[in-house]
Order: C-alpha cells, then structure tokens, then sequence
C-alpha cells in the first residue's frame, strides 16, 4: 500500500484502531441514556426508566455503528 | 524479593490464606510522597532517553547495530502504526508516537523485570495522566486544524441521517469521542497491568503459602506447580505487556486520524 | 477472607457468553477475509454489526451490575 493513501472507503484495509471506536459508541449510548432513565427514576420515585433507557441506548449506538461502518 | 516481601508472616497456627488484593498496589512512600511506581517513571524516562540517545549518535548511511535497532523501532512505529492510522501528512507525529510506544513499553517490562516487579501503570494516577496528555494533543490538533464548528461537526455530525435521528445521535457522538476516549484509553492499560500483577501475585504467594505456611504435606508437595504456572503466567504478562503498549500507541495514532480527516 | 460484592460474580459470569460471541464473530470475519480479500469492505460492516450485537449483552450486564443493587 501507498503511504497516505490507506485511510479511505471501499476494499482498503482499515485501520486497526476502528474495532475500539465502536466498542466506545456501544459503551456511550448505554451509559448516556441508561444515565437518563437513572436521573429520570431517582427524579420520580419510579423503577421504569432504567430498562427502558439502557435499551433505546444500546439500539440507538447500534444504528449509529451501522451508520459509521456499513453505509459509508 | 520485593513480592515476597508484602506476604505477612504467620502470627497464630494457622491464620489461612489471605488473597492479595487492591492493597498490595498501595506501596509505601520510599522518601517524601515519592513512591516505587514515580521512580519507575523517572527510571523509563532515562533508559529511553538514552537508548535512542545511544543508538542515534553516530548516525551513517550503513547502519551500525545499535543505530540498526533504534531504527527498527522507529520504523515499527511510523510504517505499521502512523502511516496506517494517520493521513498523508502521519510523518510529523512520529517522534512522539515512537517515545509514547517506548515510554510506555518499558514502563510495562518493568512489571517483570526481577527486582522492580511492578509495573507502573497499574497504579491507576499514571494511565490518566498519560490519557490525559493525548487528549489534550489531540483535540489541539483537530482543533488547530478544522476551527471549533469544524472540528465539533468532523467528530459529532453522523452523515446522511434526518435531523431528528441527529438529535439522538450527536450526544452518543460527542460523549464517545470528546468524553469517554481517555476514559477507555487509560482504563484499558490500567486494567491489564493490574490484572496481570494481581494474576502473578496469586500465583506466587499462593505457591508460597502452600510451600512454607501450610500444616498440609499434600499442599507443600503440589506447590511446585503454582510455581510453574507462575513462571508461565510471566511469559503470557510479557506478551501483554507488549501488545498493551502497542494497542495504546495505535489508538492515539487513530485519534489523531480521526480529528486530521475532511469527512468521514 | 473475602469481601466483596456479588453481582460482580455475576457480572463475571455473564461476560463469559459475549466473550465466547464477539470470539465467533471475529474469527468468522477473518476466514471470510481470507477466503476473498476482495470482500474486506463488505465484511467489515456485517463483522462490526454483529460484534456490537454480541457487545452490547456484555456491557447491559456491566451497567446493570452497578445500577441493580
């Protein structure tokens, strides 16, 4: 490969530090709105946010994993 | 033995074995506040600064040994770690890419290196502070390169999405790539230095207990083997250790591509 | 002797079956690539979908085991 030209789409071959950056995205989305539904839970007394949070962060960094890795 | 040393001694009978944990990385200050771990870090300082001091000069067109080896680890870091990561323009972070890779080798090697036996990074300040200097360089970077709009819209704007799908996903964006990088970055290497000490201090103290303190012939008879399993364990560390500094290195190296780079 | 907590156990636990998952996935992801290196685009994509699937089990039992208490 040419020096400077291997960063880049299609059938090149990836950086090696990606499969991190998306463990990374997974780890946000799960601790930012699974941290809202706490927060939201803690605020109203209720058990309900916590599980309802955690999973519409997991689905929310996997949309945006798809969108990083699959579609571009 | 500086590890043997932690093992308290047998005040009654048989007191039983007590497990090492989170308190044997707590060590003593030697003078002041100064403990083992900071002399580590002035002692790697040295040696790396000497080696490459060492090995680069009398620089020639026919490398001699020593320059031959100061190269190849330099040639390690820029053919299979910057220009891979980084862009066209990998050649100017380099240098700092090559002393990060060693520095934090030789910090790691120190964990079983006989005599030091502990390796810096699994005392957790260290891991922050090193995270924490590659955040700064590379947020300047992407910062230094692209403006403030056009750095927050390179890291946190998804491409081709509606604007009611970005309002869920730039937060996840900005807390993934501005907040919680040096979060996994430091915890990364601090985990695998303290789990691997703590796996080799089982062993070895464990051998030890059963060898010396236990009423049983059974186990003194079997501690041979924890041992063994230790001395393995040793080689599987180094191989940790190795591949912890090289993970650490590629990282920075991609963080540094991912700020340079015009859209993803 | 020892102290602790037990959802950590079971957290451990838990990390077992991801483990052995994003350990399939990847190694599926590497016989593909090895079969047609002209692929490697495609397959990369499938390959970092089903390690975030399999991830994503591993880190709900990382969250819950410090949120259920």
């Amino acid at each position: 490969m040419e020096p400077g030209q291997s960063r880049g789409g299609g059938t090149e071959p990836p950086p090696p530090g990606d499969a991190w950056t998306a463990l990374s995205y997974l780890l946000s989305g799960f601790l930012l709105f699974g941290g809202i539904g706490w927060g939201l839970d803690a605020l109203l007394g209720t058990r309900v946010f916590t599980p309802v949070g955690l999973l519409f962060g997991g689905a929310a960094s996997m949309y945006l994993i798809y969108i990083r890795y699959v579609k571009s | 033995m500086t590890i043997l040393a932690t093992a308290p001694p047998p005040p009654g009978p048989n007191p039983g074995f007590e497990s090492p944990g989170v308190a044997d990385f707590q060590l003593p200050p030697i003078f002041g506040p100064v403990t083992k771990p900071v002399l580590e870090l002035v002692l790697a300082a040295i040696i790396v600064y000497a080696f490459f001091a060492y090995t680069a000069r009398r620089p020639q067109l026919v490398p001699s040994k020593s320059q031959f080896l100061g190269e190849s680890l330099h040639g390690i870091v820029r053919n299979s770690i910057a220009r891979d990561n980084i862009g066209p323009e990998f050649l100017k972070y380099v240098p700092f890419l090559t002393t990060l890779f060693a520095f934090i080798l030789v910090n790691n090697l120190f964990g079983i290196v006989p005599f030091i036996q502990f390796p810096t990074f699994a005392h957790p300040g260290m891991p922050y502070a090193l995270a924490g200097i590659v955040w700064l360089m590379y947020n300047f970077i992407g910062l230094r390169k692209h403006g403030f709009v056009g750095y927050m819209r390179v890291s946190t704007w998804p491409p081709d999405v509606p604007w009611w799908v970005r309002i869920v996903l730039t937060p996840i964006e900005f807390l993934s790539n501005i907040l919680l990088r040096p979060v996994t970055l430091s915890l990364r290497l601090f985990g695998n230095m303290f789990a691997g000490h703590l796996l080799l201090l089982v062993f070895i103290l464990g051998g030890e207990y059963m060898l010396l303190h236990s009423q049983s012939v059974f186990l003194a008879v079997l501690s041979p083997a924890a041992f063994g399993l230790g001395i393995v364990f040793t080689f599987f560390e180094a191989f940790v250790q190795v591949v912890q500094a090289y993970i650490f290195t590629i990282l920075t190296a991609s963080y540094i591509g991912a700020v340079l780079a015009d859209d993803h | 002797m020892v102290t602790g907590n037990l959802n950590v156990i079971g957290y451990g636990l838990s990390a077992i079956g991801p483990g052995i998952g994003v350990g399939i996935v990847f190694a599926a992801f590497i016989n593909g690539v090895a079969r047609q290196p002209e692929a490697r685009g495609q397959l990369q994509g499938i390959a970092f979908i089903g390690f975030a699937l399999s991830e994503a089990l591993a880190i709900l039992g990382l969250v819950l085991a410090f949120a259920l208490q």
